[in-house]
């Protein structure tokens, strides 16, 4: 197990490097995985004696075999992590570490059959693209958020996550990917956003752990929605969307609950500790915590008494 | 491979990398607003949506901070009484109808046929004698609480009560609607468990069947009122005597309670974090609840078919349990022997090996497991002029200064009544619950977790108790 884990773990480095296009000699290679630098033993031998790394002019370069090798760790890793979103209730700090121990246990019949069995998901819930099992892998769309000006508006399509302390930053701010944003001001204490009606100002550096992209020619950004959670009572609001934060099982009831775009609804009654609140939702009473509602995006109908 | 056909395929895989990102969210989401334009501009609704004007009257009362908590704690209490008071009658009943009656007739029946004593006294002492015990004490309180619970529930009164408790159970990882499983065990733990369907997220469904035996079922209220009354009230002078039998009594089931809010706790963030959770909570409207329909479904669903379940557990047990006091080995019964190898983990607890013995064979059914203790008292203390039938038959005894005196002799102490409410409130579930959580989870995991987590609760206790206790007193 120790020994394939090196292995696979030296094959992703060898693509992440290859495709940044830095050259790794073998002592690179050594350094970064920590065994010692040799050709007869370890990891390097394995690659070696299986012809998935060659060594041209001191240079380790990944054969065409080692590179497919590489995509299917990566495909299994990402389909893992999509699985750990959608279908458990494992916080999101702990996807990367589970989704590394998976991916160097599950056979290649298990990543498929995990693949159909999440509907063949073609991006992971960070927005990375999934390797397909034929060993195609689209280059990443989108560019860094750092380099949008002011007044510009679209959409995030990736967000690194690690390491973990800007990742947490980014999360508090509601960027995932699909989540619609506009740069409202660029200085020195960082990028102020305006998101799903609120605004967050985030540093340069977590800036940079976002890719984006333009939004589709039918779209437009829309500054006049707010969360469900700021609804006043007497207020009406119609559903604007879900955030993709909201993901899974917890996704799939609010829809079944008819949380849909263009669902009108208004508050019905507030807890005793004010959360849960009930909302009137098409003729029947829901109650939904905070943590949902502050998730959900809505427009106020205005000149509509309750 | 066709040439048209790798055509398309390689398109296919061409073009879905030019999708939206979300693009399956985004397709269900046109699904359902798609169709919920279509019933908007399709179906007619006779009755109006917006609510009347005295159900919004009543929900404020009912969730206000200030009215909504005492009216809660005062239906519950109702409840309960209706409960404890109403069924000691059809309970008494149905002991004389199936004890005092069934059982010498069918011995009548049995020296009538012939039947060898060994095996008369198998089926009638054990068999027949132990189910119809659980019967008589189960039967009443459940016929009666369930039609209640169900009735509250039909009204729409019980939602209210989730969603007033929510917040407290948020913080705990759990749902509102465990408030109202929690109920339902304080009436058994089996129906409990079933009565969690109407969680419907997995991770806080999990916590609720996990947690629900640390309501106290109506088969251990008797044992604690039972202790509270003949030990731990003996301590108090006379005239308060009565106020801490019911003090202590209350004091276990809230501890109760506290447990159950710390173990689910425990729970969601630990081995239950990775299970999926979702919440939502409908508030349906008022209505008039259907009595008859009301009590015929709660009485074939909640209370027959627990008590056909409590019943199928209770006669192999009560097998098991004739057969270790009446099986001489050596010179004494096996049950003997158990006991005195039990005898040492029992101290330990602030317990003895009698209570240890009564709970292995007594796990059918809580309500037997204080017949069961006398019963062993007897067979190991010898205690003549007590117990109808003779040694090695199960029997209960109505008053409470020979009771007193039976256990005081077999070497209790305020200690020991102390510590066997505290284990009574936390040991495994009993046989029938167990399996009904394996029928619920499907899963030995959660089930081996269900019945191990309170025993694991009930040692750390009692042992610190005694502990503390014997440096102390």
């Amino acid at each position: 197990m120790a020994e394939r884990q090196q292995v696979e773990d030296a094959l992703k480095y060898l693509y992440d490097a290859t495709a940044n296009g830095q050259p790794v000699t073998a002592a690179n290679l050594a350094s970064v995985m920590g065994v010692p630098a040799s050709r007869d033993d370890g990891p390097l031998a394995l690659l070696l004696a299986a012809a998935l790394v060659q060594e041209d002019e001191g240079r380790l370069v990944l054969t065409a075999q080692g590179r497919e090798y590489a995509l299917q760790v990566i495909r299994a890793h990402r389909l893992y992590e999509t699985y750990l979103a959608h279908r458990t209730g494992h916080p999101t700090n702990t996807w990367h570490d589970q989704a590394h121990a998976a991916e160097h246990e599950l056979s290649r019949a298990e990543v498929e059959r995990l693949a159909i069995s999440l509907g063949n998901p073609a991006y992971d819930p960070h927005g990375d693209p999934i390797p397909s099992a034929t060993g195609i892998m689209p280059p990443q769309r989108g560019e860094s958020l750092a380099t949008r000006g002011v007044g510009w508006a679209g959409r995030v399509v990736h967000v690194e996550d690690e390491p973990p302390e800007l990742y947490r930053v980014l999360s508090r701010a509601g960027l995932a990917p699909d989540v619609r944003l506009r740069v409202d001001a660029v200085g020195p204490r960082g990028v102020t956003l305006r998101v799903d009606g609120e605004s967050h100002t985030i540093d340069l550096r977590a800036a940079a752990q976002v890719l984006t992209d333009h939004l589709a020619a039918d779209e437009t950004f829309d500054d006049t929605v707010m969360r469900l959670c700021e609804v006043k009572i007497g207020e009406r609001a119609e559903v604007v969307g879900i955030s993709p934060l909201i993901r899974g099982l917890a996704r799939s009831r609010l829809l079944d609950l008819g949380v849909v775009p263009g669902t009108v609804l208004e508050i019905d009654m507030i807890g005793p500790s004010g959360d849960p609140v009930a909302y009137r939702i098409r003729g029947a009473s829901i109650a939904l915590r905070r943590e949902q509602s502050e998730r959900i995006v809505v427009r106020r109908r205005d000149g509509e008494a309750a | 491979m066709s040439e048209p056909r790798q055509e398309l395929l390689d398109a296919a895989e061409r073009l879905r990398w030019e999708l939206p990102q979300n693009f399956r969210d985004r397709w269900v989401e046109q699904t359902y607003a798609e169709s919920a334009r279509l019933a908007g501009a399709f179906v007619h609704q006779d009755r109006p949506s917006s609510r009347l004007a005295w159900e919004h009257r009543l929900d404020r009362f009912l969730t206000s901070r200030w009215t909504g908590f005492p009216t809660m704690v005062a239906m519950l209490a109702l409840v309960l009484w209706l409960t404890i008071k109403g069924a000691n009658v059809p309970s008494a009943l149905l002991a004389k109808v199936l004890i005092g009656g069934g059982q010498p007739l069918l011995h009548h029946l049995a020296d009538a046929v012939m039947l060898p004593t060994w095996l008369s006294g198998l089926l009638i002492d054990g068999i027949y004698l132990t189910t119809a015990w659980v019967v008589s004490v189960m039967l009443p309180p459940m016929a009666i609480f369930f039609p209640m619970f169900t009735i509250l529930e039909d009204f729409g009164y019980l939602p209210r009560v989730a969603f007033n408790l929510d917040s407290l159970f948020r913080r705990a990882g759990a749902h509102g609607k465990q408030a109202l499983t929690m109920t339902m065990g304080w009436g058994c733990n089996a129906a409990g468990v079933v009565a969690t369907r109407v969680i419907d997220s997995p991770r806080e469904r999990l916590i609720a069947i996990i947690t629900n035996n640390f309501s106290l079922c109506n088969g251990r209220w008797p044992t604690q009122i039972l202790l509270a009354t003949v030990f731990v009230a003996a301590t108090a002078p006379p005239r308060l005597a009565s106020a801490v039998a019911v003090g202590s009594v209350l004091f276990v089931a809230l501890l109760g309670v506290v447990l159950m809010f710390f173990s689910s706790w425990l729970l969601s963030r630990t081995v239950l974090r990775g299970e999926a959770s979702t919440f939502s909570l409908e508030l349906p409207p008022y209505r008039p609840p259907r009595i008859w329909r009301t009590l015929y479904t709660s009485l074939i669903d909640r209370t027959m078919i627990t008590l056909w379940r409590a019943v199928t557990f209770a006669a192999p047990a009560g097998a098991v349990l004739w057969l270790v006091c009446n099986i001489p080995s050596a010179d004494a019964s096996i049950a003997s022997y158990l006991i005195r190898w039990l005898d040492p983990i029992g101290w330990v607890l602030g317990l003895n090996g009698v209570i240890m013995l009564a709970y292995v064979v007594a796990i059918p059914a809580n309500e037997i497991v204080i017949p069961t203790i006398l019963m062993l008292t007897v067979l190991v203390t010898g205690a003549a002029g007590v117990g109808e039938h003779g040694a090695g038959v199960m029997f209960d005894i109505g008053d409470h200064g020979t009771l007193a005196t039976l256990l005081r002799g077999a070497g209790w102490t305020t200690l020991t009544a102390v510590c066997l409410m505290l284990f009574s409130l936390c040991h495994n579930p009993c046989s029938t619950t167990i399996y009904t959580i394996y029928k619920e989870t499907r899963s030995a995991k959660w089930t081996a977790v269900a019945t191990l987590l309170p025993i694991a609760f009930g040692v750390v206790i009692c042992s610190s108790v005694a502990l503390v206790w014997r440096l102390l007193l």
